[in-house]
């Protein structure tokens, strides 16, 4: 069983990081030196007490030639994560391979990181610990409880933080967020802010489920099921009207451990 | 606990106690509100979990024209990486991670000049950056129509609440003569 939630997992995050991968090199261009994702826009407020030396290797690795074959050596390394599936001897130099890739993505693009990155490395992370040492049980379980507690940690520390502000509270928030342009739409924009009720009991449904969401791994399935539901309907739900398309592939790709987690407590 | 602790190799011990401090510092990184913190974390290992929580989302716009040579000014043009989102964007959208930095370096900018920290657009080092990044913007249509630049104008607008509605910050910087 436990192989067949690596695989599961290993092919979700593999869309997450081939769309990622994709999009980033779609934005070549962009990564010019006059670029706005260029290191000398990307690097401003972050640079340190760095030796020259240090910094110029960086801005080297960094810049456009180099940062896009780190992308196309990426993008192959996850087409072969998700044909091995997360096994053998070579899935443990994939999996290095996707990480390393990774930090350096999170090093350079640390303006425009979002959850959803975050997520791809926490998992890709736990991805190579079992490639490490894929006979072990105990390093196979725990990997699996890191995604799994990391994605409910996820879900609890946004409900609660919501919970915790007045705008969540009355619905506001979520208007004004519907109604904006970085994240809305207008359909629903005009919904929210002629039925503020409506605005109010969504927020609370969010907030609510957010919150309670560590629970799947005690009440264990069926009932645990319920917020994966839940959570999937969700983060598809915010694909169509918030954009947050990323979201989607990289949370789902933690659904696989939360379920053997859920199932596992279950059945002790 | 001990014939556990016999039972486990080396390598698994490791790869467990990495996974837990991890877990735990993750955990510690919630509470963590002073930005100098993260930059002991430049790989940003350490999630932050708090989605849309606090602040009110905001809008912002970078605007931009060319003065001509004959002095006179084109019309505004909003940014490029500002763009409407199309049903396909549900599957792809690279646009919205240079909408994403253009979006900090614009708070950014504006925060710098709200508060004072520097003492003015130019001395902001993220303002600079934004504005170099916009100077490889492609000219606008009437620009290209005369064939030249000399100038190009900046305008950020945000419609944060409670604070004011609109801000305006112009900066003005020379691209040199292209035609």
């Amino acid at each position: 069983m436990i192989e067949q939630v690596y695989a599961v997992t290993a092919g979700l995050l593999g869309i997450a990081l081939l769309v990622s991968t994709a999009e980033h090199l779609y934005n070549r261009q962009e990564m010019a030196p006059e670029g706005l994702l260029s290191w000398t826009v990307l690097k401003v407020g972050w640079e340190s007490s760095q030796s020259a030396a240090l910094r110029h290797g960086v801005a080297w690795v960094m810049g456009q030639r180099p940062f896009t074959a780190m992308l196309v050596v990426q993008g192959f390394a996850t087409v072969l994560m998700v044909a091995l599936a997360a096994r053998g001897v070579v899935s443990a130099v994939v999996q290095g391979v996707i990480l390393g890739s990774q930090l350096l993505v999170h090093y350079r693009n640390r303006y425009a990181l979002e959850g959803a990155d975050q997520m791809m490395l926490i998992i890709a992370a736990a991805l190579f610990c079992y490639a490490l040492a894929p006979a072990s049980v105990l390093v196979a379980s725990a990997a699996l409880w890191f995604i799994a507690l990391q994605a409910t940690l996820s879900y609890l520390v946004a409900g609660v933080g919501k919970l915790a502000t007045p705008s969540w509270r009355s619905g506001e928030a979520l208007q004004v967020m519907i109604n904006s342009e970085a994240y809305g739409i207008a359909s629903g924009a005009t919904v929210l802010l002629h039925r503020p009720h409506v605005a109010k009991v969504l927020s609370w449904q969010v907030m609510v489920v957010e919150s309670l969401f560590p629970f799947t791994l005690l009440l264990g399935s069926p009932l645990g099921a319920v917020f994966l539901v839940w959570g999937a309907a969700f983060h598809a739900g915010n694909v169509l009207v918030m954009g947050l398309h990323r979201f989607f592939w990289a949370f789902l790709a933690s659904y696989p451990a939360v379920w053997f987690c859920m199932s596992q407590r279950w059945s002790e | 606990m001990t014939a556990m602790m016999g039972t486990m190799s080396i390598v698994e011990a490791v790869i467990v106690a990495v996974l837990v401090v991890w877990l735990g510092l993750t955990v510690v990184g919630q509470f963590v509100r002073n930005p100098n913190v993260w930059r002991k974390d430049p790989f940003s290992i350490i999630p932050r979990w708090a989605f849309f929580v606090g602040g009110s989302i905001a809008d912002y716009s970078l605007l931009f024209r060319d003065r001509l040579v004959d002095g006179s000014y084109g019309p505004w043009r909003e940014a490029p990486f500002v763009r409407r989102r199309v049903w396909w964007h549900v599957f792809f959208n690279p646009a919205s991670r240079c909408r994403r930095v253009g979006r900090v370096l614009i708070v950014q900018t504006l925060s710098g000049l709200h508060t004072g920290a520097a003492a003015g657009a130019h001395e902001n080092p993220h303002c600079r950056a934004l504005m170099r990044a916009a100077l490889s913007f492609p000219p606008t249509a009437e620009a290209r129509a005369r064939e030249a630049i000399i100038v190009r104008t900046f305008g950020l607008i945000s419609n944060r609440v409670p604070e004011p509605i609109v801000r305006l910050a112009l900066q003005s910087v020379s691209t040199g003569q292209t035609a």
